[in-house]
């Protein structure tokens, strides 16, 4: 049995979404959140951009004019004729490394995002609402990851590791960026867990997960969401960051090692701010894309927000 | 009072834990720290004489016995307060290189942690409580895209732009090195002249996070009931938006301000690199790269306990400032 | 022991700077000293009339690049330790080793003997006084290495390992006794630097001593020093102060690292730097071709280092391929940005060391690229290709996929390699360039975990250790044991008979039949195929003073400071302050 006041207070389900968006979630077969997000203004914007960026990931090997590592051409030619973004002081050609660098970012993003979501989610989730040793237990194991400093923990593993790679980036960054998740969405869920609602939930007798999954997480979606977009951009702010520092492996392709051998060939000496500003311009662009999405996520979970 | 009594205890726990781990995660690691010093001699990817590493091996003392009985002592170090030497700088003791870095950093990451949380908390607010108005669509546009550049990336801008090619600003340092470091006032204009652009790097991008923290709580909590029930009830705007949104809304960012300000290390280590900035975050690079394990250890050690008290500080304040916690961990 | 003296840049921030880590150590072995007479004699007849400093023929200052001791130097001023500062203008051997031509100036010492293998005796120079006015002796010599004795922390050259003793007789007469044989340690035992008695007796822990006074007997005294900046001031008491003639010497912190380090060196900002360029042409030549030069002289040979122990690179057949095999012109280019000159066969340094090449060895031992026979040379010993153009082994079956390992982040290597994997990949070899972090490199390297990878050798003046560190049998360990330099893990009966020889060759002559004979090895056994020679990193500005050594006048290496500053001189043109 819920009470009048639990029902109130879940927005999604006791207020209807205004007129036009609901009705284009109605008509359409997209996934609601899809038609959510595309009826914001700026999430749209961001979802174009990242769709581009995701097609020119897809299809690089056909949109590069030059294999992306080949040293054949001659050395730091300035843009324009076959190479509209110069050479590199090795003889690359520099557009299509900046096409490829496109795959390595969004792969980075999507797998270190989803895995750091998840265990910030699954952690937090956990510690929040069951609170007691539970609580006690995962806090101390999130204070105790929060308190080991990111940045120099995931330069000492990269740094030390045997290996170097993309997997290993990946890896360091998933292990050493769940923790701050983890503790926000717990934070929310302290809040959301002494709403009215949930105790009254509690007292109707409703199960745990149902409370978690039914009840909470709905009011926890834009979290979840942006946690994730969060977390990705994160991931590929941290990789290119790591392997400009030299940390990841310097032969594979990506923005970060663009701009490693950029900044380590002297590009700025040579004149070439081509090499050194397109790689950063594009990270600011796939991030923006992202950070632009997220405008539109907070509809998600709350319907007033939605604009016509 | 069980709370924070509970969240005291965490604390002694924690820092126990992360002491631990600080002892372990610099052992897990290939590289002897003797050769590497020699070889920093010898220039890298020469042949070095064993006889030279033995000799460089004695001189730094290396830490003997059982991985255990290294760990007590360590211990007992910490207890006592003494870090030992540093490989790198020796005979400097690891502490006398901290008190020299310490300031530094102390004082860039200050400042400009402080002023962009202030900056950015009260852009978000504004942001939320107009949005999707203009000034909500200037903030938010634009603090996505400035926010998103990587900040080395400003900073080599930075450097040649307004240092290189402008030479308004000095390219690196913390202090030119023509006047000495004293308590004199042409030694502080100086530091200050050397930290623009470093505190400039940071300022950037620095905000945003917060922007955006902010306005997406802020644009939660105005959608929430008690909100709406006070705009309806006819409350002043102005106070709903302070007394009720804000101040629910300010919570994950005063989290997220307390343990930012213990990952301050983290976070300046690249733009100290890049500027040569005599703090902390370079230090501790160097020391990392250096296999310097003694300072690495210490500077691990000092950040974790000021993320620990950050931490603590932030969870008293939770419940101070939302007493439905508190109520919850007592029943 | 190749311990650098090079004044400017100490390899900091490994991670960061992956050019600088290998200023190769010092130059070639006797390389014909082609005159130390003066290329740039600028006549020093125009002193009269610019300002003061001038008046007295003086350079009031030059700008240098980095002074040591980390990114947060901390005074230390103590000649032995590590972690020193720039100490090579105070404190002064007994003799200088010139790096290029490894001729033998004297210095505080006057001349040595060898009175037999075993048995140095050197005389001291007399009329040198300490930078605070006390007399400098043979005692205090005697003093400096009996300290190192006490000190073995310092001893980082291993000398009393192989000392047993150093004596003082009367005033100018130093008696080096070793255990054994020991001619070509003479490098080594010259290489220390004197330090006064009256000051060092007194001082408990020589190891922690950071000698913040820096007294010494050379051509500059501290004059200050914090963390951004060394200022060095001329020695007026200096024993050959009449050829000094630049008044102080500022050095500047590398703080910004090495980006911003060459925007200060294109614009001018300083007179002696050593620090990689890329394209230094259009970067620093270009920006001011009157007065910016450099000069990167050869160093140390960088060698394809293949693990001996497994086949094929057991097969002195299949590593005469791989001589042929590789384009190193390639590598020169595109790689190394041509700074560098491709290596010898023989493991010398050409063209430098020519005379000590073997009668008989064509083209200074050079083997130019050619694939076609690599391909025959393979053939002929019995390696089939197989049908998907995979090389096979002698045994029909496919070779393995090879490691190349290169240490992360070192990236004219890692562009070499890649080079070579192209190169056999034309053979029919598959090889997987591997970028491991450099302590796992360095490891890898000592227990012989490998399959190929970039070996350092030679190009010091001490043509013994040349060939002992790689080809030496004491110097390797059976795989999974850490061999100190012989990472190949060569073991052959002549190399080490022919070392051993070396060691007692009392004379030069004596010493070159048996290097003819060990170059022979290198290039009838191909031990290690050396690809190209390590450059030196100097770039000088001759605005405010002239007489730098370089190409057309290599009176010595970039790293032999004490010479070079007896041999600069103001610009006569020059009209600054």
């Amino acid at each position: 049995m819920s009470t009048p006041i639990g029902q109130v207070a879940k927005p999604i389900d006791s207020e209807p979404a205004p007129g036009d968006v609901a009705a284009a979630v109605r008509r359409s077969r997209l996934p609601s959140w899809v038609v959510i997000l595309w009826a914001n203004r700026k999430s749209r914007i961001g979802l174009i951009m990242l769709g581009l960026f995701i097609f020119v990931a897809v299809f690089a090997p056909l949109l590069a004019t030059h294999d992306p590592k080949v040293t054949d051409f001659a050395q730091s030619l300035p843009p324009g004729g076959a190479h509209p973004l110069g050479t590199t002081a090795s003889g690359q050609d520099i557009l299509s490394q900046l096409v490829y660098g496109a795959r390595t970012s969004i792969v980075v993003g999507l797998v270190a995002g989803t895995v750091v979501t998840f265990i910030a989610l699954l952690v937090g989730l956990t510690a929040g609402y069951l609170q007691g040793w539970v609580d006690e237990v995962l806090s101390f194991l999130i204070n105790l990851a929060l308190v080991v400093p990111v940045l120099p923990l995931m330069i000492t593993i990269a740094a030390y590791s045997p290996v170097r790679g993309l997997f290993l980036i990946i890896f360091v960054i998933s292990i050493t960026g769940w923790a701050w998740g983890a503790r926000v969405k717990r934070a929310q869920i302290l809040t959301l867990r002494s709403r009215d609602y949930i105790t009254a939930a509690r007292f109707a007798g409703e199960g745990r997960l149902r409370i978690i999954f039914a009840e909470i997480m709905p009011n926890m979606m834009s979290l979840v969401v942006a946690g994730f977009l969060g977390a990705a951009a994160g991931a590929i702010g941290a990789e290119a960051g790591l392997e400009f520092l030299g940390l990841g492996d310097p032969t594979t392709v990506s923005w970060g090692t663009m701009l490693y051998w950029a900044n380590n060939s002297g590009a700025m000496l040579t004149g070439q701010w081509i090499w050194l500003g397109a790689p950063g311009l594009a990270i600011a662009l796939l991030l923006s894309s992202l950070t632009l999405i997220n405008f539109g996520v907070d509809a998600l979970s709350n319907p007033h927000l939605r604009e016509r | 009072m069980r709370y924070f009594v509970s969240r005291v205890m965490f604390f002694v726990l924690t820092l126990w834990a992360a002491v631990t781990l600080n002892f372990i995660i610099p052992r897990l690691q290939p590289g002897d720290p003797a050769q590497t010093m020699v070889q920093r001699l010898a220039g890298q990817s020469e042949a070095i004489d064993p006889a030279a590493i033995r000799a460089v091996q004695i001189m730094l003392g290396l830490p003997t016995g059982s991985i255990f009985e290294q760990y007590v002592d360590y211990l007992q170090a910490v207890v006592r307060g003494d870090f030992g030497i540093s490989y790198t700088y020796f005979p400097y003791t690891v502490t006398h290189m901290i008190a020299e870095a310490l300031p530094w950093t102390i004082v860039l990451v200050g400042v400009t942690h402080v002023l962009g949380f202030v900056i950015g908390t009260l852009l978000g607010a504004a942001a939320a409580w107009k949005r999707n108005g203009k000034f909500d669509t200037v903030v938010s546009l634009g603090s996505t895209f400035i926010g998103t550049l990587p900040f080395f990336w400003i900073a080599l801008i930075l450097i040649y732009v307004l240092a290189f090619t402008l030479r308004w600003f000095p390219e690196a340092g913390g202090y030119s090195g023509e006047i000495d470091p004293a308590w004199s006032w042409a030694f502080f204009g100086d530091a200050i002249y050397h930290g623009i652009l470093p505190a400039l790097s940071l300022l950037i991008t620095a905000p945003i996070g917060w922007i955006m923290g902010m306005r997406n709580n802020m644009v939660h909590t105005l959608g929430e009931d008690y909100t709406r029930l006070a705009l309806a009830k006819g409350l002043r705007q102005r106070r709903v938006a302070l007394t009720y949104s804000a101040r629910v809304a300010i919570l994950p960012n005063v989290t997220g301000f307390a343990l930012g300000l213990g990952t301050i290390l983290g976070g300046t280590v690249m733009v100290e690199m890049i500027f040569g900035y005599p703090g902390m975050g370079k230090l501790m690079f160097d020391a990392i790269s250096n296999r310097d394990y003694p300072l690495m250890q210490t500077i691990f050690l000092f950040t974790t306990i000021g993320v620990l008290l950050a931490n603590l500080c932030a969870d008293i304040l939770y419940g101070v400032l939302d007493p439905r916690v508190r109520r919850e961990a007592q029943t | 022991m190749k311990i650098v003296k090079e004044v400017p840049v100490q390899a900091d921030d490994p991670l960061k700077s992956p050019w600088r880590r290998r200023t190769v150590a010092l130059a070639s072995l006797l390389v014909l000293a082609t005159g130390a007479a003066a290329c740039q004699s600028g006549s020093p007849t125009e002193e009269g009339n610019k300002g003061t400093p001038k008046a007295q023929g003086m350079v009031s200052q030059l700008n240098m690049g980095d002074f040591g001791g980390g990114n947060a130097p901390q005074r230390n001023f103590n000649p032995f330790s590590p972690t020193r500062l720039v100490t090579d203008f105070t404190f002064e051997p007994l003799f200088v080793v010139n790096a290029y031509d490894c001729t033998v100036t004297p210095w505080l010492g006057t001349s040595y003997t060898w009175e037999n293998p075993a048995k140095l005796v050197v005389k001291t120079r007399s009329g040198v006084t300490w930078s605070d006015g006390k007399p400098f002796s043979a005692k205090d010599v005697a003093f400096t290495y009996n300290l190192l004795k006490t000190a073995p922390a310092l001893d980082t050259n291993g000398l009393w390992s192989k000392l047993t003793s150093v004596t003082a007789e009367g005033a100018d007469q130093v008696t080096f006794a070793f255990k054994e044989a020991s001619v070509p340690t003479f490098t080594q035992v010259s290489d220390v630097r004197m330090v006064p008695e009256h000051i060092w007796s007194a001082v408990t822990d020589v190891a922690k001593f950071t000698n913040n006074e820096a007294v010494g007997t050379g051509p500059y005294t501290v004059k200050s020093q914090n963390t951004q900046q060394l200022v060095l001031e001329r020695n007026p008491k200096y024993w050959q102060a009449d050829k000094i003639k630049v008044q102080r010497m500022m050095f500047k912190k590398a703080t910004g690292g090495a980006e911003v380090d060459k925007l200060r060196l294109s614009r001018g900002e300083y007179d002696w730097n050593a620090m990689f360029v890329p394209d230094i042409e259009k970067t620093y030549v270009a920006k001011d071709p009157e007065h910016n030069h450099y000069w990167f002289p050869p160093g140390a040979s960088i060698s394809l280092f293949m693990n001996l122990t497994k086949a094929p690179f057991n097969d002195v057949e299949f590593r005469r391929a791989m001589t042929f095999a590789i384009d190193r012109d390639e590598i020169k280019n595109k790689a190394q940005f041509g700074y560098v000159e491709t290596a010898s066969q023989t493991g010398l340094v050409m063209p430098g060391q020519k005379a000590w090449l073997a009668p008989g060895i064509a083209n200074d031992g050079k083997v130019p690229y050619d694939a076609a026979q690599a391909k025959k040379v393979l053939a002929d010993a019995g390696y089939k290709t197989g049908p998907d153009g995979k090389l096979l082994g002698k045994d029909g079956k496919p070779l393995p996929d090879f490691s190349y390992k290169v240490p992360n982040g070192w990236v004219d290597w890692i562009q070499a390699a890649q080079v070579i994997q192209k190169n056999l990949a034309d053979l029919g070899i598959t090889v997987d360039v591997q970028t491991p972090s450099a302590e796992v490199h360095d490891k890898d390297r000592g227990i012989g975990n490998f399959d190929m990878f970039f070996g350092v050798h030679g190009g010091g003046c001490n043509i013994y250790q040349a060939f002992q560190h790689p080809l030496g049998s004491s110097q390797t360990a059976p795989i999974g044991k850490v061999a100190p330099t012989n990472f190949i893990r060569w073991k052959d009966a002549k190399t080490d008979a022919l070392l051993e020889e070396l060691a007692k060759a009392p004379d030069e002559a004596a010493q070159k039949t048996v290097v003819h004979q060990l170059e022979q090895i290198m290039v009838d056994q191909v031990p290690v195929v050396p690809l190209w020679y390590g450059a030196q990193w100097f770039e000088y500005r001759s605005e405010k003073a002239i007489g730098w050594p370089n190409a057309k006048d290599p009176y010595a290496g970039p790293g032999n400071q004490l010479i070079i500053m007896t041999k600069l001189r103001p610009n006569p043109d020059y009209r600054g302050k």
